[in-house]
């Protein structure tokens, strides 16, 4: 690119580093500094730490979980990320907003849900004492298994949007690739097809992985006694002990051990974004040794090596006997979804009930608990409240996170990695301990308690997933597709309108999505930041769970759930 | 701008947007040319490019001709604006267009990969550049409609890039390209992505295009067929430097150098030193103790090594022998070579021959008369002195 | 429309949502969320309105405990009052974040009527919580129901999924291993710690979730996923209301209470004092009690409540002799290591609980 346009491009990450400079990493600035004691400054926090073996172990163990997780999603996510991509327009995006069930599902009614399906005498373990596979119940509930169950069902949506994203993205001719997944030649799938798709498949993981370090209701509600994470004790530090100074230092540790993670990894940030321009470039000039070792993960990690697999028993041998490989790909995929919707079907069955108390299956029907959301003011007008600070953070994160993720891929920037990073950080750090610098430094500018506060509060958060998901996209976006349009005589504005915004609509819509959902679902830091006259939903909501078992919880679930199949049809016109 | 006066001075300046551009692409047609002057392009350490000027003549059909590497695709993205030499200017009409964007420089490009908005029907993609222009309405919808028409495409502009064959997608991209009636039109390797039959279909039709248009065309390949074919100057690369720039039949007959020679064709290379000089002729013994006669352009001095080079059309055998003895001793431009293959081509033959340790490509038609020579056979092959050059290592 | 406009129209709708504010003299009164919020602005907020013509606006929110001595710290707070644990409040009374309670308002008979540690310097209590021993009258059979902390821990006699709760501030399952253990009730505290965490390993393998909130030990009961446990009373009356089979006995129960308390640096101090001096009267306490079932801190409640109900609550004279206090003082003491009871068993605890 043109040394003008070039400078443009790498300042259009200016004002996100701003908003972040400001918005985060002031108020982070103050929390690290209780961390070292400032200004005595002492390594305290961080010996005792070290020092810890109880809590080395649960450090190593919120690692590896998140590692597991993370294949997990991998292994189920992207499959379905490709069928969604091949399915026809219209059945598609109801199927895309399936996918984002679980994320609609307000944290506290899903765990319920999955208690109520995973328990003893629960569907689950019900259906298997019936058909008779066990003849004693599994201990699914209060075990890792239940934990990690939780986990993947809520993150995998995260895996499937990004790669949904860079596969609807991609070039035609690609997709012809993809559209002969049913004809056989399956080798051009796997060398072809799959290497395209792996910025999407990057770009989840980096997701997944960072959501799943952040990780401790749900780990903590559904997974044995052992499953502690570290966002788990931070969290109690802060909450209960008021040690900001110990969380802290915790919390600098957990961020430097994933940017350490995600170095060695390469692929992960800077082989993110610099893969992505070498792409477009033609060629790879040198690989470095981790992004390398990256790359080899990525293409034989568990789906590629399912996929060969599949190869060899079934296809490749004995085409004409196996089951064809295509009947195989459906068929898991339609198991992953429904993975997926289950709690969210068990929590719209239970908002029917005529109990006064939760409960599957209810045993009477009525529409009571929606009557009683619509006459309780203080629950629509938390609701209204919610939902315009959700939408104005997420069109703020998403004007922030285009141009940073712009910049990132088209940019050209020296230390992009590093960028990528602190871009990243804000859903890394547990967000009570961000909620305490938030505070401090929003008690300052006094706009605690005010829309513009809570919305500014949720905004990093909101960002880090836009830049996650559109840095894929625009990586799977040809770069020759904007020069063609600078050649054709439109202005750098045009461009961005008229052919980049359009080619990327979906990877902006996952985006926007998840950022709203973000805000629309977040608690800690709005319980902070939120005064005395601004009460959001998901506050409202904790509160009832935290009191009864009241079936409002899930009448407005299942409200929120419907929410996007009445959008869709705006959106699909496009 | 400062005002009317100066903006009557600079009346293509590359500001005044929409009214410039709506005149030049209602004026239709029309060419420039575009020059490079001592243009330099580096990578960090590496040079893409080195000290390059070359000279585009309007209305011609000038190919960009090298190896990968040479830098041929790098001098069309100079051209195009995508990117600004490191040192050196690029004049287009000219006036200095070194740093204006892509968008300013009203050239068309067809990319390799087409580059066809995937979310914009074949109609969309050609009236892109021309909302880009301010133009509208029924102007607009006739260019459209005569720039499908020119690629033979006509009907097909509500199907989208993905609905398109190679072909089409090939023939919409040019005519997006042309649709605005740039006087530039810049191909970057934009045939190579095409089956063989198909190829040839478009090389054919380009050149038509181009005699209509009267634009002048910068086309970058690296298939030395494509370009004798189509163009009216080769410029040959390597290395990033011009190594010769001339018309396709100079070009062969005459390389400047080894690499040009070997680029364009096959070349037998053959090295002697120069016994006298006269004129345009040169006497020379070869390696291998024979002596020939030879043209340069340069002037040599007696004793000077230099290489040769004969095309195997030129090559040409003057007598079969059965021994060796019959070997005139005077035989001063005939070489005494032996045949160690044969290939049959159809209309023509190719032999592998040595002489010595020299091994040299022969391409002799195939007619009655001549009767088929067979590894083994020796004969006294002669080089007529216009056939043999000397050129550059 | 224009992007332009929707952001205006956008920026237009955030200034009314912002502007849409409660009056400036209302009384910030954070009265916690759902039904027992709703309980808490029947029972008091509106007849105290009704009283003094002090407008208060009812947050329905909690206040989180990091948020109270941040809001003191950075001067900005802008509550008034609001409810705290027994083992928060003690923290922040240390940590001169709380106003003292003006106590020369109260009535002396009311006065009376709370005992001493549910009339602390730094607040007032406002309900009262007995953690009780409960369990499932539909799952386990007459004779096989657990009716002391020592039935609890006999697995082989009383087979069934059990749980208890992880520590706390200020709490934790310590005390109903060292009842099973035999220790008398009035001798639980100061707790032996040792002696404690060696009865839980008798019972550790047994027990199926150690449950974090109060929400979820009615939840699990409430869905059938544990037999016998410890829960919060008021969490299995409701329970009880909806039809679930769930009993519980007052046998070796713990109780405490939550507090009314006044942050330092309120607005409205003198309003603040007299609407928890209201909250805190026995008539008021025993509306509360009658709509959400938690048994009434102040003894002079009882005079307005049917034996029925009075007898189900754990404050009632003949229950509370069967339970005993929690000691939030002991759990607040800090040793000469500059670590509180609190946080070393805590810290054992992680230790414990991964082994």
């Amino acid at each position: 690119m043109d040394t003008t346009s070039s400078r443009l491009n790498k300042a259009m990450i200016l004002p996100a580093l701003l908003f972040l400079l400001i918005l985060f990493y002031f108020p982070l600035a103050f929390i690290a500094g209780l961390s070292v004691n400032a200004p005595n400054l002492s390594a305290a926090n961080y010996e005792r730490f070290l020092a810890n073996e109880t809590m080395l172990r649960v450090g190593l163990r919120t690692f590896l979980y998140a590692g597991l997780v993370t294949v997990t999603c991998r292994v189920l996510g992207y499959p379905l990320a490709v069928f969604l991509s091949r399915m026809a327009k219209a059945g598609r995006s109801y199927l895309l907003v399936c996918v984002i069930l679980p994320y609609l599902t307000s944290l506290l009614v899903r765990t319920y849900a999955w208690m109520i399906l995973l328990s003893d005498h629960g569907l689950i373990n019900s259906a298997l004492l019936g058909v008779g596979i066990i003849d004693r119940p599994l201990p699914l509930l209060y075990s890792t298994f239940g934990a990690l169950v939780g986990m993947v069902h809520l993150v995998l949506p995260a895996m499937v949007l990004p790669i949904y994203a860079v596969v609807h993205g991609m070039n035609p001719e690609q997709m012809r690739a993809a559209k002969a997944l049913g004809g056989g030649p399956l080798r051009s799938f796997l060398e072809v097809f799959l290497p395209q798709t792996l910025p999407g498949v990057r770009a989840g993981c980096i997701l997944v992985f960072a959501i799943s370090l952040g990780f401790y209701i749900t780990p903590a509600a559904l997974g044995s006694p052992r499953d502690l994470m570290l966002s788990n004790i931070i969290a109690k530090l802060v909450e209960s002990l008021l040690d900001f100074g110990y969380a802290s230092a915790i919390s600098v540790i957990l961020l430097a051990a994933t940017i350490i993670v995600y170095a060695f990894l390469g692929g992960g940030l800077g082989g993110m974004v610099k893969g992505g321009a070498q792409g477009s470039s033609g060629g790879e000039r040198r690989a470095s040794l981790p992004s390398r070792m990256a790359k080899a993960v990525g293409n034989a990690g568990p789906m590629a090596g399912l996929q060969r697999w599949l190869w060899d028993r079934n296809i490749g041998r004995s085409a004409r006997h196996a089951l064809p490989f295509h009947v195989l790909w459906y068929a898991f995929s339609i198991l992953t979804l429904l993975f997926l919707i289950l709690p969210s079907v068990v929590v719209v069955i239970m908002s029917f009930t005529g109990e006064d108390t939760l409960g599957f299956p209810p045993e009477s029907w009525s529409l009571r608990w929606y009557k009683t959301f619509f006459a309780n003011r203080t629950m629509t007008n938390a609701a209204i409240t919610s939902f315009w600070i959700a939408i104005s953070s997420s069109l703020l994160a998403l004007f922030l996170g285009i141009t940073a993720s712009y910049a990132l891929v088209r940019g050209n920037i020296r230390g992009s990695q590093f960028l990528y990073t602190l871009i990243l950080a804000p859903m890394i750090i547990p967000s009570v301990v961000a909620a305490v610098g938030i505070y401090k430094v929003f008690a300052a500018w006094g706009i605690i308690g005010s829309v513009p506060g809570v919305l500014l509060a949720h905004t990093p958060g909101s960002l880090a997933y836009v830049v996650i998901i559109l840095s894929g996209t625009f990586m799977g976006l040809d770069r020759r597709l904007e020069m063609a349009s600078a050649s054709l005589g439109a202005s750098r504005l045009r461009t961005m309108f008229r052919v980049v915004l359009p080619l990327v609509a979906p990877g902006i819509l996952a985006a926007g999505i998840f950022s709203f959902i973000h805000s629309f679902d977040e608690i800690v830091i709005t319980s902070f930041v939120a005064g005395v006259t601004l009460q959001t939903l998901p506050q409202q909501i904790w509160l009832i769970i935290q009191y009864q078992i009241d079936p409002q919880i899930a009448a407005v679930s299942t409200m929120i759930m419907i929410l996007p199949f009445i959008a869709l049809p705006f959106f699909r016109r496009r | 701008m400062t005002g009317e006066a100066s903006s009557a001075d600079h009346a293509s300046g590359p500001r005044d947007g929409a009214t410039r551009a709506q005149a030049t692409a209602a004026e239709a047609t029309g060419s420039v040319s575009a020059e490079f002057i001592g243009v330099t392009k580096s990578f960090g350490q590496v040079n893409a490019l080195e000290d390059v000027s070359l000279a585009i003549r309007p209305g011609e059909f000038l190919t960009l001709l090298g190896p990968s590497g040479s830098g041929k695709s790098t001098l069309l993205t100079l051209l195009a604006g995508f990117d600004q030499p490191t040192s050196g200017t690029i004049t287009i009409g000219g006036k200095e267009q070194t740093r204006v964007p892509p968008n300013r420089r009203n050239q068309g490009i067809v990319f390799q990969s087409y580059a066809l908005f995937p979310h914009m029907s074949v109609h969309d993609n050609l009236a892109y550049p021309l909302s880009a222009r301010g133009i509208r309405g029924a102007e607009r919808e006739q260019l459209i409609h005569q720039a499908l028409e020119r690629v033979r495409m006509s009907g097909y502009g509500g199907r989208y890039p993905s609905q398109l064959s190679g072909g089409q997608q090939q023939r919409v991209a040019l005519a997006r390209a042309i649709v605005f009636n740039p006087p530039l039109l810049l191909m970057d390797e934009s045939l190579s992505a095409l089956d063989r039959n198909l190829r040839e279909e478009m090389q054919f039709e380009l050149k038509e295009l181009h005699e209509r248009l009267s634009a002048t065309i910068v086309f970058v390949t690296h298939d030395q067929a494509e370009a004798v074919t189509m163009s009216d100057r080769i410029a040959v690369l390597n290395k990033g430097r011009l190594v010769q720039l001339a018309p396709p039949a100079t070009l062969y007959k005459e390389p400047v150098n080894t690499f040009v020679a070997r680029f364009l064709g096959e070349a037998n290379l053959i090295e002697g030193i120069v016994d006298s000089h006269d004129g345009e002729y040169v006497r020379l013994t070869t390696t291998t103790g024979h002596g020939l006669l030879a043209m340069s352009k340069r002037k040599h001095s007696r004793g000077e090594r230099v290489i040769t080079m004969v095309r195997p059309e030129g090559v040409e055998c003057a007598l079969i022998r059965s021994t060796d003895r019959g070997a005139a001793a005077d035989a001063v431009k005939s070489l005494p070579a032996t045949v160690e293959r044969v290939v049959f081509l159809g209309d023509f033959h190719r032999y592998w021959l040595r002489v010595n340790d020299v091994q040299l490509i022969m391409k002799a038609p195939c007619s009655a008369r001549n009767r088929t020579l067979e590894p083994g056979d020796r004969l006294d092959l002669s080089i007529h002195a216009s056939d043999l050059r000397v050129i550059e290592a | 429309m224009k992007p332009s406009l929707r952001a205006a129209a956008l920026a237009a709708s955030l200034v009314g949502l912002s502007v849409g504010q409660a009056p400036a003299q209302a009384l910030n009164v954070f009265v916690s969320g759902g039904a027992f919020a709703d309980a808490v602005i029947e029972a008091f907020v509106k007849p105290f309105e009704a009283e003094t013509g002090i407008t208060v606006n009812a947050v329905k929110s909690e206040m989180p405990f990091p948020k109270w001595s941040l809001a003191v710290e950075t001067n900005t707070v802008d509550f008034d009052v609001a409810l705290t644990s027994l083992g928060f409040g003690l923290q922040l009374w240390q940590a001169g974040a709380m106003t003292p309670i003006d106590y020369s308002i109260y009535d002396a008979k009311e006065l009376e009527g709370l005992a001493p540690q549910f009339r602390p310097e730094w607040g007032v209590a406002a309900i009262v919580n007995g953690l009780v021993l409960a369990y499932n009258t539909e799952t386990l059979p007459e004779g096989k129901r657990p009716q002391s902390w020592a039935d609890f821990w006999n697995v082989e006699d009383f087979p069934g999924t059990r749980t208890l709760m992880v520590p706390y501030i200020g709490t934790s399952s310590l005390p109903e291993a060292l009842v099973a253990d035999g220790v008398p009730l009035d001798q639980i505290y100061p707790l032996d710690v040792d002696r404690a965490f060696r009865k839980l390993d008798e019972i550790k393998p047994h027990i199926r979730k150690w449950w974090e909130s109060a929400s979820e030990a009615q939840q699990m009961f409430n869905a059938g996923i544990v037999d016998m446990g410890l829960s919060f009373d008021g969490r299995i009356v409701a329970l009880q209301k909806a039809g679930k089979p769930i009993a519980f006995t007052f046998n070796g129960a713990r109780y405490y209470a939550s507090y009314w308390a006044i942050p330092k640096g309120a607005a409205h101090v003198t309003e603040a004092q007299r609407f928890v001096e209201f909250a805190t009267r026995g008539a008021n306490q025993a509306t509360m009690t009658k709509i959400m079932g938690y048994s009434p801190p102040n003894r002079t409640a009882f005079e307005h409540l049917p034996a029925d109900l009075a007898s189900s609550l754990i404050t009632a004279p003949d229950n509370i002799k069967m339970a005993y206090p929690m000691d939030a003082g002991w759990y607040a003491a800090v040793g000469p290591d500059g670590k509180s009871n609190s946080e070393r068993i805590l810290e054992r605890w992680q230790e414990w609980i991964i082994k």
